[in-house]
């Protein structure tokens, strides 16, 4: 810049690429597309690469090869997620909870099969700094989002939940063959930490989500007698007097629906003025393509490549979404799929 | 849950917690020997969280800690001429915390089905925060940033060790991850941990082993024990930072001499290391 | 009260239900085929253009505060979600330029749902409750309603419609509880509106097993029929008969 002589002309102000991005998202946008390239410098329909990692040793059964080394843990099932600079981490832990003694006798009843379907109840964390507790409409729309999601998914049966047979842990057998004995089923939470949240974190949540079910062990199930105590310090603690044991050892699998796991992959649209065509941008990334991309396609694909869920939302005015384009983001989409699940 | 938290998706209110039965000791670990006089092996990385401004990670064992900093960063408010540090440790809320069944027998919440459903920071929390937070009070410049907040996060994301050599690992991963975040300081902590077995007059540095809760109750008190971790700073003189002792016995003048000597000399070595690990970042 | 509707469906409709706030519309829909099955009713408010808060004011355009009221209990995480669906809508209709520095508020209240079993229990898995394409479809249509009846500028006039294909590939729009639950595929469809004709897709969500080719032939088409449908015969007359009303002193 000149040094001020009065009359002079204001110099031009200049900024680097990722100042701009945060101030000036549009032009940011705008420059880069006029250049072929995107902010995050990625083609237009380049994925951002993507690793997923099942045996975390965060679970309880990660190390087991043959029962020899479980570990404490009451992860149940995990799995991380990296994804450029993000990391999401999901562990799912289980609970316990009393069920209606008729359900499973209804399947001839018509009532066809989504009602047997049921979700893990979910909690996102994404790390940013802030000291309160309190989830941010972000982490509580997420969350929602991937309860839905998963529920209408069909990949779990309410049936894989439920304790069939339960060890009774007692001397008498005499009230073994009790028909009005209580049932119970499992419950699945799930708890997903995000660091250096950037780009399409549904997917990448919903993603680890699946992964994470997909190694779910469920232990083998005790009754207590009235002598078993667990831990001396419950004494003193007073109310942990559980009914139902776990054993630390022995497992089942969970049983999912494997034909219906899928994948979300999130789209942004843009139209770059100078054409009419509008531009599909893979895994958006960073403030400018955040920012500016109003226009977004999420689709869920299963294994078979088959459309599970399709969420079109034209935010822009100057995106026209017809059959063409969406058809062509949905070919993007199954090829990635493909690849990632097959 | 008394009350249904309505932001989060806690699940059935009826559920109860999954118990499991005692790991059976033979199969629980295949136990590493370690050398009593040695330090475990770590793997640490700085910089992998991009939205803070300085982070560290940290892998000892299965004992893996994640730590970001946040700042300096303007404060809203009135002026205040040195920046206010803040420290924050939360465990996964699924990991069962070191000593938790005393901070289970004092926290109202005994039973908590889901884990996700944990607001407050427990004992165990809140006392690593505030040994962290006094550490760095005394070393960082605070006065070099006015109207400024500097924030430590904490995760752990993993536990397998008890809760002095967890809160040694903690005090180095915050060390980097302030060393990741520029902050001016009069030099980088580092710290040493030991357990004395007062018996046989015996040292282990860096125990790994993890606490059984009636090691913590005294039911059962079979020896005299104490465990040490005390932090430095080895580049100034050897000043001391940071002092936490738990035990079930007396500690002696010249005995305790001799501890803080060996955690002075495990912290140089570790200052060693990491004094390594930044010099070959840099490169 | 305008009413009226298609073959399936029947709206209920009436503006300026609320005298204190800036815009309000109740709405209803239920089943011509079975009138038992109790109707969807919900009512909008709207506040705005109002002073925002320093913290949520943007210095170019006005920001939206939505909030959805269950129609037992408060609301939770569901309504959240419904929350962000509808601003995704309403950013890119609402002339949000025409008011800088001011804040929108809008409040919906669900008054009745179809088919709802009493049986409140927190937490339970009344699969109803995340099937939220009915609910956001009613607030969508009520909330245009209430935009219209509070004179805030739009971009463009907006309808939605939500349709399921049911296990016998059977394409309708109207349907009940089980239907939903048992159907294959559920959609919800949102047009803009130019002349009475839907003009550009601005939102849809699918949900369940179908195909490309389906959705963009059959469910799209019934949609926009519906939407059209919903246009000519109950909004237009709900509008006319408002303005009447606003005009009663006239001549």
């Amino acid at each position: 810049m000149s040094e001020g002589n009065g009359q002079e002309e204001m110099g031009s102000i200049r900024f680097p690429a990722e100042i701009l991005s945060v101030v000036a998202p549009d032009l940011s946008l705008k420059r880069h597309l006029d250049l072929g390239l995107r902010p995050c410098l990625r083609k237009f329909h380049e994925f951002k690469n993507l690793t997923l990692n099942v045996k975390s040793g965060l679970s309880r059964y990660d190390g087991d090869v043959d029962g020899e080394s479980v570990t404490d843990s009451p992860v149940l099932g995990s799995s991380v997620i990296k994804s450029g600079n993000t990391t999401v981490i999901c562990g799912i832990t289980g609970g316990i909870v009393e069920i209606a003694n008729v359900s499973t006798t209804t399947t001839s009843d018509d009532h066809d099969d989504s009602m047997e379907y049921t979700s893990i109840y979910p909690v996102v964390e994404i790390s940013r700094g802030k000291l309160n507790g309190a989830p941010t409409d972000e982490e509580m729309i997420l969350s929602q989002q991937l309860y839905e999601t998963l529920l209408h998914s069909k990949i779990l049966p309410k049936k894989s939940l439920i304790i069939d047979n339960i060890a009774l842990k007692t001397n008498d057998d005499t009230n073994n063959n009790n028909n009005n004995r209580k049932r119970y089923a499992f419950v699945l939470y799930a708890n997903i930490q995000v660091f250096s949240r950037e780009g399409p974190l549904f997917d990448y949540c919903y993603g680890s989500l699946v992964k994470s079910l997909q190694t779910v062990k469920l232990p083998f199930i005790h009754f207590t007698d009235e002598e078993f105590i667990i831990n001396d310090n419950r004494k003193n603690g007073g109310n942990v007097k559980p009914e139902i044991i776990c054993d630390s050892e022995a497992y089942n699998q969970l049983k999912i629906n494997e034909e219906n796991i899928n994948w979300s992959l999130t789209f942004g649209l843009v139209n770059n003025d100078d054409g009419k065509e509008t531009i599909i941008l893979c895994d958006l990334e960073g403030h400018a393509e955040e920012t500016c991309c109003k226009s977004l396609i999420n689709v869920i694909i299963d294994k078979n490549l088959k459309m599970r869920y399709l969420n079109i939302v034209g935010g822009d005015e100057n995106v026209i979404i017809d059959e063409n384009i969406v058809l062509k983001t949905v070919q993007l989409a199954k090829n990635r799929v493909n690849n990632i699940l097959n | 849950m008394n009350v249904q938290d309505r932001r989060r998706l806690l699940g059935p209110a009826n559920a109860s917690p999954i118990v499991f039965s005692d790991v059976k000791e033979k199969k629980s670990k295949k136990i590493q020997a370690k050398p009593d006089d040695e330090i475990s092996k770590m793997f640490i990385n700085t910089g992998l969280v991009k939205n803070c401004d300085g982070s560290a990670y940290i892998e000892v064992g299965n004992t893996i800690i994640q730590v970001s900093i946040y700042g300096p960063r303007p404060i809203r408010g009135s002026f205040i001429d040195k920046a206010i540090l803040s420290t924050e440790c939360r465990f996964l809320p699924y990991l069962s915390q070191p000593n938790d069944s005393i901070s289970r027998l004092t926290s109202s919440t005994s039973l908590i089905t889901n884990y996700n459903g944990k607001l407050n920071l427990s004992n165990i929390e809140q006392k690593i925060s505030s040994y962290i937070e006094s550490c760095f009070l005394s070393c960082i410049y605070l006065e070099n940033y006015p109207k400024s907040s500097i924030d430590i996060f904490i995760k752990i994301l993993s536990v397998d060790t008890n809760l002095l050599n967890l809160v040694n690992d903690v005090v180095h991963c915050c060390s980097l991850a302030m060393v990741d975040a520029q902050i001016e300081s009069k030099d980088l902590i580092t710290s040493g941990n030991l357990r004395y077995l007062k018996s046989n007059n015996h040292i282990i540095m860096d125990p790994k082993c993890k606490d059984k809760d009636k090691d913590i109750t005294n039911e059962v008190v079979e020896e005299g024990k104490l465990d040490l971790v005390v932090s430095f700073m080895n580049s100034r003189n050897d000043e001391i930072v940071g002092f936490w002792c738990e035990g079930n016995d007396t500690l002696e003048d010249d005995v305790l001499e001799k501890l803080i000597e060996r955690c002075n000399d495990m912290s140089k070595e570790i200052r060693k290391n990491i004094n390594f690990y930044l010099i070959e970042s840099l490169e | 009260m305008s009413s009226g509707g298609s073959d399936e469906l029947i709206y209920e409709a009436k503006l300026s239900v609320l005298n204190r706030v800036d815009g309000s519309a109740q709405l209803s829909i239920s089943s011509r085929k079975d009138l038992d099955e109790g109707e969807l009713g919900i009512i909008c408010s709207i506040t705005g253009p109002i002073e925002s808060k320093a913290r949520q004011e943007s210095p170019q355009q006005s920001n939206l505060e939505i909030s959805v009221m269950p129609h037992i209990g408060v609301a939770s995480t569901r309504e959240k979600l419904l929350e962000y669906k509808l601003k995704l809508v309403l950013d890119r209709v609402i002339d949000s330029f025409e008011y800088p520095r001011q804040l929108i508020q809008i409040v919906l209240q669900i008054l009745n749902k179809p088919n709802y079993e009493d049986d409140t229990t927190i937490g339970s898995d009344d699969m109803n409750d995340f099937f939220s394409l009915n609910d956001l479809n009613g607030c969508l249509i009520s909330t245009y309603l209430a935009l219209i009846d509070s004179g805030i500028s739009m971009k463009s006039s907006f309808l939605s419609s939500c349709c399921i294909i049911n296990s016998n590939n059977q394409l309708t729009t109207d349907f009940n509880k089980n239907d939903l639950i048992n159907s294959k595929s559920a959609h919800l469809i949102v047009y803009d509106l130019r002349n009475g004709k839907c003009n550009n897709l601005i939102y849809s969500e699918s949900i369940g097993e179908f195909d490309e080719q389906i959705f963009f032939k059959n469910v799209l088409d019934k949609c926009k029929k519906e939407i059209e449908n919903l246009n000519t015969k109950v909004i237009k007359n709900c509008i006319t008969e408002k303005f009447k009303n606003d005009y009663i002193w006239k001549a």
